[in-house]
């Protein structure tokens, strides 16, 4: 059983202008434990084929096949909420909610609460560096890296197999970019996790177990 | 309710504020908007069960009111339940007159119907009467009131008087009758009374077709009002100065009383208009609130899309956020007022206008955070 698949994948969006094809019959698999970088100029369709494998967009034609079952035939907010997510560059967290209550809110979709759910936050955001003192604080009062770690354990803290970054680095410092990707790739070393990274940043590529180059909406793959 | 929703909830207190301040102050002004429109219904119940409409039998032109000479189909007709008017009419006030020629110091003997006949009887008016025979003016006996003055002279007495029926067709005939002194009333007239059956039976006697001087009376229940009017104009007329041929009509005073009641439904139709549109402002407030704590937070809806809540779970979300300020105005609003109902339909209105400006930005794709880093 693959864990993940892309089968034949065409997507095809129109914007003000003009139909964008973004992604071109792409195919390839993904494993557990392992991480993956998905490279590319802008626009070449990244991001869109990450948007396709997250379950946020439905293919034109072809599959994304999760464990066997195409993501078109299952409940995507489920799929999202129980097995992918998604880490952005910008963080994305909950403005009104403290460190810890971000992590617990995508727990608490699962219906994870209470103590349970309070002690695996605090494992998760201790995991990825963040400290005791930094768990009330509101996204607003942490550093751009401190709010990616808490987006990475939002992600963790939900028990997600499949966690998809789109330029996680992309507003960091080079500091904190390392740490962040060290994470993601422990996540996939360490933690059977699979991870897929979508970079333009060909330092943060050559870290990944496997590299996946977008041009055109087109995928050259390269080992 | 979620504990992350109530956080971010108390965590915008201005919105919540404002959602409150907003919805309350709407609440109470349909409360209050009611509380008026209810108060102005009472009072018109008040005044049409109160006011007393008068109606009064005159002749044709409206000119006389007294010494009328009405047969018995038109007193029949004021007392007849099933076909005419007497399920309709109250204090019912029947008199007639009878000279007295004895000499005996009286001028007339009058038969009447009830204490408000006369004003030397009427107690509303200052009169008083006292009789020692129960239910005096409903009585078919010979007996009578005298004036106040005289009753100490003639109590417990008979007194023999001649009388004359003007309506008699036999002018001379005049007849002596016996009446046994049972009361008295206020004042010094020189008057006797007797019970008005008992000078239906004298008139008879008299004038072989007794005949009655006066008749009014007040309408029991003005919400039947012209009910009434319509079955009694089947058989007395509407005043008619132009007209001199012999007939009765029905003077009702009901002038006063249709323009106070005209004013005061208008005004209630007035004030039940604004009802619906303080509605229609519980909906624009809904919508208008709604788009205020939906503004800037597409981001974040989209974020919880992203994380697996689906569409409708988002939409209930984002509802008991923007209505549990106005639900809690409207609760409390309701509650000091005891008006559950109006509340509750403000409320439904104010959910209606929330629901249609929530739909469109919980409807957000959740690529869009995606598409926005692109």
């Amino acid at each position: 059983m693959e864990f993940l698949k892309a089968d034949n994948l065409t997507f095809s969006y129109r914007n003000k202008y003009q139909t964008v094809h973004a992604v071109k019959q792409v195919s390839c698999s993904f494993e557990r434990g392992k991480a993956y970088a998905i490279v590319g100029k802008s626009g070449s369709g990244k991001t869109t084929l990450l948007s396709l494998l997250a379950g946020l967009e439905l293919p034109n034609s072809g599959a994304v096949v999760f464990q066997d079952v195409p993501t078109g035939k299952m409940n995507r907010d489920r799929y999202r909420r129980d097995h992918a997510a998604v880490i952005y560059q910008n963080y994305n967290l909950f403005p009104l909610l403290t460190a810890e209550e971000n992590v617990l809110y995508s727990m608490n979709l699962k219906g994870i609460r209470g103590k349970t759910a309070r002690l695996r936050a605090k494992k998760e955001l201790e995991a990825v560096g963040i400290g005791p003192e930094q768990f009330k604080r509101f996204p607003t009062q942490l550093s751009g890296g401190e709010q990616q770690r808490v987006a990475i354990a939002r992600a963790l803290a939900a028990g997600n197999e499949l966690i998809l970054a789109d330029e996680p680095t992309g507003n960091l410092d080079i500091t904190n970019g390392d740490q962040v990707v060290s994470i993601l790739l422990r996540l996939a070393h360490e933690e059977n996790r699979c991870v897929i990274i979508v970079t333009h940043d060909l330092e943060i590529a050559a870290q990944a177990d496997e590299i996946l180059m977008m041009k055109d909406g087109v995928l050259e793959r390269d080992a | 309710m979620d504990g992350m929703l109530l956080k971010r909830m108390l965590r915008r207190p201005w919105m919540l504020l404002v959602s409150f301040a907003v919805s309350g102050t709407l609440c109470l002004l349909l409360c209050l908007l009611i509380g008026y429109r209810d108060r102005q219904q009472a009072h018109l119940d008040e005044i049409r069960n109160s006011y007393e409409i008068k109606a009064v039998v005159t002749d044709l032109r409206g000119t006389k009111s007294d010494n009328l000479g009405l047969s018995r189909r038109y007193t029949d007709f004021l007392l007849d339940t099933e076909n005419g008017i007497g399920a309709y009419v109250r204090d019912l006030c029947l008199t007639k007159t009878f000279m007295e020629l004895s000499g005996s110091g009286y001028a007339a003997v009058v038969g009447v119907s009830d204490e408000r006949c006369m004003d030397a009887t009427d107690r509303r008016i200052g009169g008083d009467w006292f009789s020692e025979v129960k239910d005096f003016y409903n009585s078919e006996e010979m007996i009578c009131l005298v004036p106040s003055s005289d009753y100490s002279r003639h109590a417990g007495q008979e007194i023999t008087l001649l009388l004359q029926d003007g309506y008699a067709m036999d002018k001379d005939r005049i007849e002596t009758y016996t009446f046994r002194v049972v009361g008295w009333f206020k004042g010094g007239a020189h008057a006797v009374y007797i019970p008005y059956r008992t000078s239906q039976t004298i008139a008879a006697h008299l004038a072989e077709a007794p005949s009655t001087d006066k008749a009014s009376f007040t309408v029991k229940d003005n919400a039947k009002l012209d009910e009434m009017l319509e079955i009694a104009y089947k058989r007395f007329r509407k005043v008619d100065p132009s007209r001199t041929d012999y007939d009765f009509a029905l003077t009702v005073y009901d002038k006063q009383y249709r323009a106070t009641i005209a004013s005061m439904e208008q005004n209630l139709r007035r004030t039940s208009l604004l009802l619906p549109l303080i509605g229609l402002l519980g909906l624009g407030a809904g919508f208008l609130l709604g788009l205020l704590g939906t503004r800037g937070e597409v981001r974040i809806y989209a974020l919880m899309r992203t994380l697996g809540m689906n569409g409708f779970g988002l939409f209930c979300s984002v509802m008991i956020e923007q209505l549990f300020a106005p639900l809690l105005a409207a609760a409390v609003i309701g509650f000091i007022f005891k008006r559950p109902l109006p509340t509750l339909i403000f409320f439904g209105c104010h959910l209606v206008g929330c629901a249609l400006a929530v739909l469109r930005p919980v409807s957000v794709s959740p690529t869009r955070l995606l598409r926005e880093q692109e």
